[in-house]
Parts: structure tokens; sequence; C-alpha cells
């Protein structure tokens, strides 16, 4: 299938789920909702779909009957990591355009999230009686599936057990839908990738020029298009009564590192707080190891390579070192005002937009000298 | 937004601009839909 078409799969089948929130009788709901999730994924990637199912049953199962075990919770979240690890290793040749036939089963990488985030959830106590119905129609919500946001059950639950018609809720989804097809198919796909670069060009020019508009459009493409698929899976759950997590919070003002993971793809970086970040600091009690191993995680999430391991510590440190020097001189320069407290912000926001915008640079250069390459 | 203009504006009238302001969004995305997508392997996996 070509992308257009895994797009349009995703919309049609997405407006299904809408239909299928609202028609049928609650109990009803649900299940259609899974049933809905799971043509898509039998349609786009059988493997997947089965993944997904088994997936489903057994953590459904293992919640039900070990409830807050921790040798269970363990067990549960080295099978998933092992299975998302496997595909990943499998699949790692065909994503990097270097042969190999295998591709990632399509949602993979999301639904492990959300996988391990219910048997934490369980194993702390949190999860609120429900059915296998309930939870079918939390993992399969076609919106959600393939991109994310990585919605939490106990908000889904919420929604979808308090569920009325809002017809501001259901008209803010239309909008939401439509801004994040714009963003995808007229910014993304034509702007930055047809007009854009030979204007990035002209002006660049050669040298440290070159470097800037390579990372700036790199940066602003993927925020345009991933925030856009955000902005459709967000509004169509919003049309289907679900009020999902936020991706995204202008992340180029960020005045720090530790804000920019604030506003950058915020489902992830409050999942990697939740279950990475907080059981390693209570295990080693350090805040410094804590904050690396989650972004170190966070790195691997997108690619199992050594670049993605410095590229997780490059930001765990950029957090670190923030951190100290926050704790340092935070209180001075928060009493700064005027002029000089503006000058302070922009100067803040130019470094933190640097950081993040020459990332890849400098990790693939350490990456480089590491291994003489 | 829309709190603002129709602090300024007639309430008909700012649904009419909506409504034009959303059918243009539309044509557009219709207008650009052929063209295939850039290609983000890492937007959906």
């Amino acid at each position: 299938m070509t992308e257009k078409q895994v797009l349009l799969a995703v919309l049609f089948s997405s407006a299904t789920a809408v239909l299928a929130a609202w028609l049928p009788p609650p109990r009803w709901q649900p299940r259609l909702i899974a049933a809905v999730g799971a043509a898509l994924l039998l349609l786009l990637s059988p493997l997947s779909a089965c993944l997904l199912g088994v997936g489903a049953g057994l953590s459904y199962l293992l919640h039900r009957r070990t409830g807050n075990s921790r040798a269970a919770l363990v067990a549960a979240v080295v099978v998933i990591a092992a299975t998302l690890i496997s595909f990943m290793l499998a699949a790692a040749p065909a994503a990097k355009g270097i042969g190999g036939h295998v591709v990632l089963p399509f949602g993979l990488a999301f639904y492990a999230l959300r996988l391990i985030h219910y048997q934490f959830e369980g194993y702390k106590g949190n999860l609120r009686g429900h059915s296998f119905d309930e939870y079918l129609g939390y993992l399969f919500m076609p919106s959600l599936l393939s991109t994310g946001p990585i919605h939490r059950f106990d908000e889904y639950l919420r929604d979808l057990r308090r569920k009325r018609w809002d017809p501001a809720l259901f008209s803010a989804g239309c909008a939401r839908v439509l801004y994040g097809l714009v963003k995808i198919v007229v910014l993304g796909n034509y702007l930055l990738a047809e007009v854009l670069p030979a204007q990035f060009e002209a002006l660049a020019g050669a040298g440290i020029g070159h470097f800037y508009s390579d990372a700036l459009q790199f940066w602003l493409k993927l925020y345009i298009l991933f925030s856009g698929y955000s902005d459709v899976a967000v509004g169509f759950a919003a049309l289907a009564g679900f009020r999902v997590r936020e991706n995204f919070d202008q992340p180029f003002i960020a005045r720090n590192i530790s804000d920019f993971w604030q506003r950058w793809h915020r489902s992830l970086s409050s999942w990697c707080r939740d279950y990475v970040f907080t059981p390693v600091l209570s295990l080693t009690r350090s805040q410094g190891a804590a904050v690396v191993s989650s972004m170190v995680v966070l790195g691997l999430w997108h690619e199992l390579s050594l670049r993605y391991v410095l590229w997780g510590a490059y930001h765990g440190a950029g957090i670190v070192i923030f951190r100290a020097f926050d704790a340092r001189y935070g209180a001075s320069l928060d009493a700064l005002t005027g002029v000089t407290a503006a000058l302070w912000r922009t100067l803040a926001t130019a470094l933190t937009l640097h950081f993040v915008l020459f990332s890849f640079y400098v990790t693939t250069a350490v990456q480089h000298w590491l291994t003489g390459g | 937004m829309y709190t603002l203009l129709c602090a300024h504006l007639p309430r008909p009238l700012v649904h009419a601009l909506y409504a034009v302001w959303y059918a243009a969004l539309l044509l557009l995305v219709y207008y650009f839909f052929d063209r295939q997508p850039a290609g983000f392997y890492y937007m959906h996996r």
C-alpha cells in the first residue's frame, strides 16, 4: 500500500469509529470501536492485528489473575519490550534504506507503550474495574493506533463512561481534523517537501548556512507532519467523545531543554517520566541517572542504534546540566525585570532551539568519533 | 478567536466567515491530497 492509501484507510476507519462511538447502545460501543480498529490493522498488517490481539488478551488476563504482583509486572514488561526490540532489530535495515524487507508491524511502537502503561497502572492498583471489551476499545481505537498520542487508560475509561453529546467538543474535533490535514497535506507534503527546499538552498549558500538550512528543514517538517497526524488523531477522538492528551505545545519557544521535552511529543515524554524516570529514581536515588536513562529509552524507542543512544544521552545530559544551572542561578534570573529579562528570555529560547536543532549533528559527529567512521 | 470575532461582529456573519474559512481549507486539502506523502516511516509504525 502507498502512504496515501494508508492515510486514507486511517481516515476512513477513524470516521467509522466515530459512528461506532455514538450510534449503537453504550455497551456495544467499545466492542465496535475495537472491531473497526481490528479491521484497519487486518487490512494494513495482519501480523500487527495478531500481535495486538494476543497482547490485549494476555495483558488483560495477567491483570485479572495477578493483580499487583511485581513478578508479573516485570515478566509482562520484559515480554512486551523483547517483542518490540526483536521487531525493531529485524526492521532496522529496511528502515535505514539499506536492504531487508521486514517492516515494523503497523502501530507496534505505540501500542507496546500502551500495554506497558496498562500493566504498570494495574500493578499500582490505579485501574478501575473494567471489561475486556472496554480494554479492547482502548487498545484498538483506530485514530490513535498508528501515531499516538499515547492515551492513558483511566482517561479513556472516564470519557467512555461519562460520554455525553457535546456540540462544542464535536465542532472542535472537526476543526482539529481539518487543521491536521492542512498541516500534513498542504504544509508538510507540498510546501515543505516540494516548494521550500529550493528556497532554503538559495538562502543558505554554503558552509554554516547549509547546516542551518538542513537542520531547520528537518525539524520543521518533522514538527508539521507529526503534529498534523496528532491533530487528526486528537480530533477524531474528540468527535468520538474522548479528550485525548495533547502531543505538542509550541515546542520551538521552549526556554530550556527540560521545558522543550514538556512541549514536544508530550505523551511519550510523560510516559518515560512515569515508567522509566520514576522507577529508576526510586531504585538509584539519583536524579541524573533517572533523567539520562529515561532520555536514552526515549531515544532507543525511535531507533535501536548507537546514534539514538547518544542522542538520548545528549538530551539527558542537557537536562541535568540545565537543572544544576537552574538550581544555582534560577532564582536570580527569575528576579530580572524589564529589558534584561526580555533579553535573557530571548537568549534562553535561542540557546534551547540551537541545542535541539543541532542535536543530530553533534551526536552523529560523536558516533563517528567513537566508531572511527 | 470565535469569542473575539463575536464581540465585534454579528454572530451570523461570524458563522458565515467560519464556514468560508473551513470550506477554503477543505478545498486546499482536496486539491493537494493527490500528492504522495513525504514518506515519514517514523509517523506510523
